[in-house]
């Protein structure tokens, strides 16, 4: 597949600079840690947060930060879509027999990403074992409906995002308040915030879907049901239907007005 | 083979108003007007030209070079190239063509160039024998082969556009639009790419459209120019015409022995004066150098003096002048 | 002083320029006050919230965070900067009749404050008519105020005497964005920029005491919502000056041995 034959080039491209790419790869690796380190800071002194438990709350972490650092990954060209603008990279996705969307895809895969991805795997993996119940299949099907959802949900904000730099390059920061910040604020239980933010965040962007609902149903908390909380991922992966058609629609735009 | 009617590009310019507060209210409210950056061009190109496509900065070139490419949608106006639409079925027609931008690379900067070809062949879906079979003809044109294994990166600007055309047409287009190709490259260089700009012409047949800024690209390449300026179509035909338009015009540069301050002469334009350094211009045809340097030596002492026929730059920019762009 | 001037006046212009992006900042330093101030408002709910830190100053010191967001950043990427030392460039600037320490770290100082003057007041605007437990507070007392803006300013600086010596070890490295995020994450999770520092348990604000990451921020801030008093805040700030000069004296001399080196080597 072209996309894989990309991903060797990526890959060429970085072992190209040994110890810039290795250094790249710790420090993405301590992000990840720093924020661990914060959150694992307010338990200690809050222990719980509405009835959450550290443990807990580091599963939510875990599923959210291997999500966001796998779609920045490997769905990195949708990412940084307003360099790519900016560049004129993108006019010349549109002299190549390739679909514009298949082009973006395959233009940037960033391996550095991975120093995040090992240590939230490695947290999701630790605790996930201490979690007191034990792991049928049904919570193994639902974890892992959580991590393909996450995935997508965040492959379609980089859509939006990509979308949104068309009309304004230089705005592009605001994307950071639903990606980062999106990030940010669902590794905690939605359920601590106002409501308008929890509705924002199950409905609108839904990461309640990959995350906070589905948790519930994991951790047995009162009140879940297999509709409301363990099938939520299938969900929220609507949101890629209408994010692709916006990112179709919105390359359009370029199509008519260029830069 | 391209046949473009009546094309018409107008994009929206968004006003800005000053200061802060203009532009809080730009936020919110917007006022536009429109900008023609195409207006109503037509031309025709057959299979096997080569076309070069000139205008001054910000005549519509890169517009109408992009709508070409399927890059840009026109407002109006109708584009047929191949029996296609570029902007409607620009998967299918983007097969066809190859293009090079010369101030943009389209291979991999920190890889071996021939990765970047493999890396095209799969994206062209190329079968391998045919891509072999064009690959090493591409070489052996463009004596590519000691470039191959090095990254880009590591060459020269003229081995990167020898690399660049290489890979534009490693699908056999049959168009090929070449934006810029000679610009920053020394002189050899540069007779290299026109030297292998006509091979592919007459060998393989290739249709070129090119766009420059360097009158030599053309004299060596094409008898065939189309002028554009502020989106208009304002000269398609041959290029010796308009150099033989111009042909009577001459520089003359004296030096004198003294600054004499300005000069008037009858029958010559006085252009210039560098210290003692008098540059002087004439279109008319019957101008004798013989009986202008007489009269001035009445007047004045003379060091040195040189007369200059009119160059391919002049040309065009005496054309601009002319045209009014 | 007119040189450094000018200097000033162009970053702060070149900043201007991009003003839609300022309004993205604005937009965003706005949505991550309001979601930062859920969070931990939402942990303080839990009750077992820390004597020294009351939920409205911490909501305060929340929004002082976003509102200097841009100043307090701990590592500046000045691209030319960057460029100069990795390609060598270095010796061009050494013709300037400047001193090379000097003209960086008013280049520096001068993006921090443009980048900071474009943002700072809408978030300030909107901090203050937020209600009471969402908003900006005002500070502790006149003096509060005073202390707290004389350590603004010194923090700028020891901001950028310590990015000084980090972008004296570029010249050792040459291999500047791993080291510089590596930087910037550690200094952030250590000035409290991650959470704010008296949320940390007892023994890593001790610890952080000895380091120089919260003579920035965090002393600023703490000492502007009153959670040290005075003359805490006061003998604060003379280890805040000494840190400013001890960073000030090892860049310059990091970077006349650096500079030696390029003479020798010829650039």
């Amino acid at each position: 597949m072209l996309y894989f034959k990309f991903a060797k080039m990526h890959l060429k491209k970085m072992t190209q600079y040994r110890l810039s790419f290795f250094l790249s790869l710790l420090s993405q690796a301590i992000v990840s840690l720093a924020a661990l380190a914060s959150m694992y800071f307010l338990f200690d002194r809050f222990n719980v947060v509405e009835g959450w438990s550290f443990s807990q709350v580091a599963v939510s972490y875990a599923v959210v930060y291997f999500c966001f650092s796998f779609a920045e990954c490997f769905f990195r060209g949708f990412d940084v879509f307003a360099r790519l603008i900016k560049s004129g990279g993108l006019d010349a996705f549109f002299v190549r027999p390739r679909s514009i969307f298949y082009q973006t895809l395959c233009s940037n895969v960033e391996f550095s990403k991975i120093g995040r991805l090992v240590v939230s795997l490695a947290v999701l993996v630790y605790s996930c074992a201490i979690q007191p119940f034990a792991w049928g299949v049904d919570k193994i099907a639902v974890l892992i409906g959580m991590l393909v959802c996450g995935i997508v949900i965040f492959l379609a904000l980089f859509m939006l995002g990509a979308s949104f730099s068309i009309f304004t390059v230089e705005g592009i920061e605001v994307v950071n308040i639903f990606t980062d910040g999106g990030r940010d604020l669902c590794q905690y239980p939605l359920n601590i915030y106002p409501q308008a933010l929890t509705k924002i965040f199950t409905y609108i962007i839904p990461f309640a879907c990959f995350n906070y609902l589905p948790m519930m149903y994991l951790f047995d908390m009162p009140g879940v049901t297999i509709w409301g909380n363990a099938l939520a991922p299938l969900y929220g992966m609507v949101i890629i239907i209408p994010a692709y058609l916006i990112f179709k629609w919105s390359l359009k735009k370029y199509n008519s007005t260029g830069t | 083979m391209i046949e473009i009617k009546n094309l018409t590009k107008t994009f929206k310019v968004a006003e800005k108003d000053k200061g802060f507060w203009g532009s809080v209210k730009g936020l919110f409210k917007r006022r536009y007007h429109e900008k023609r950056a195409l207006d109503d061009v037509s031309f025709s190109i057959d299979e096997g030209e080569i076309v070069g496509y000139l205008g001054p900065n910000g005549a519509g070139k890169s517009t109408t070079i992009k709508i070409m490419c399927g890059i840009l949608t026109p407002s109006s106006g109708d584009c047929k190239i191949n029996g296609f639409t570029p902007w409607k079925d620009r998967e299918k027609y983007v097969k066809d063509i190859g293009v090079v931008f010369g101030q943009r690379s389209q291979l991999w900067w920190d890889v071996p160039v021939i990765d970047s070809f493999h890396l095209l062949k799969d994206i062209y879906k190329l079968p391998k024998e045919e891509f072999e079979t064009q690959l090493n003809l591409l070489v052996e044109k463009l004596d590519l082969k000691p470039l191959l294994h090095v990254p880009l990166r590591q060459l020269s600007l003229g081995q990167k556009m020898k690399c660049e055309l290489a890979g534009s047409l490693l699908h056999k287009p049959k168009i090929l639009f070449l934006d810029e190709p000679t610009i920053g490259l020394d002189a050899i260089s540069k007779l290299k790419v026109r030297e292998f700009v006509k091979t592919i012409n007459k060998e393989m047949g290739i249709t070129v459209i090119l766009t420059t800024h360097d009158m030599n690209d053309i004299e060596a390449l094409t008898n065939r120019i189309i002028i554009i300026g502020k989106g208009k179509l304002l000269y398609d035909g041959s290029f010796d015409q308009i150099k033989y338009k111009y042909s009577n015009i001459r520089t003359i540069e004296i030096e004198m022995e003294e600054d004499y301050g300005d000069i008037e002469i009858e029958g010559c334009e006085f252009v210039s004066k560098i210290d003692k350094k008098y540059t002087f211009k004439t279109a008319d045809k019957h101008f004798k150098l013989t009986s202008f340097v007489e009269k001035l030596s009445k007047k004045y002492k003379m060091y040195d003096v040189n007369i200059d026929p009119i160059n391919l730059e002049e040309v065009i920019s005496k054309l601009y002048e002319e045209l009014g762009i | 002083m007119r040189a450094y001037g000018s200097i000033f006046k162009i970053r702060f212009i070149n900043t201007l320029q991009y003003r839609t992006a300022a309004f993205a900042g604005v937009a965003t330093q706005i949505c991550f006050g309001l979601m930062y101030v859920f969070l931990f408002t939402a942990f303080y709910n839990q009750g077992n919230a820390p004597s020294d830190f009351t939920q409205l100053q911490m909501v305060s010191y929340l929004w002082l965070q976003q509102m200097f967001f841009a100043y307090f950043f701990p590592l500046d990427q000045n691209k030319n900067m960057i460029a100069q030392i990795e390609q060598g460039n270095i010796c061009y600037e050494l013709v300037r009749p400047m001193k090379l320490y000097n003209n960086w770290s008013v280049t520096l100082f001068a993006e921090k404050i443009a980048k900071t003057l474009l943002r700072f007041l809408p978030v300030l605007i909107f901090a203050i008519l937020m209600p009471t437990g969402l908003g900006i507070e005002l500070p502790a007392s006149v003096g509060a105020l005073m202390l707290s803006l004389f350590n603004l300013i010194v923090s700028g600086m020891l901001i950028v005497a310590m990015n000084m010596v980090c972008y004296c070890l570029l010249f050792k490295t040459m291999s500047s964005l791993g080291i510089f995020s590596i930087y910037a994450t550690i200094a952030s999770l250590l000035s409290g920029a991650m959470i704010p520092i008296p949320m940390m348990p007892a023994w890593a604000q001790t610890v952080l005491n000895f380091l120089p990451f919260r003579y920035t921020s965090d002393l600023t801030f703490r000492t502007y919502v009153g959670s040290i008093d005075i003359t805490t805040a006061l003998i604060q700030t003379l280890i805040q000056i000494a840190w400013l000069v001890f960073f000030v004296i090892v860049g310059k001399l990091l970077m006349k041995r650096c500079l030696k080196k390029v003479e020798v080597q010829g650039g």
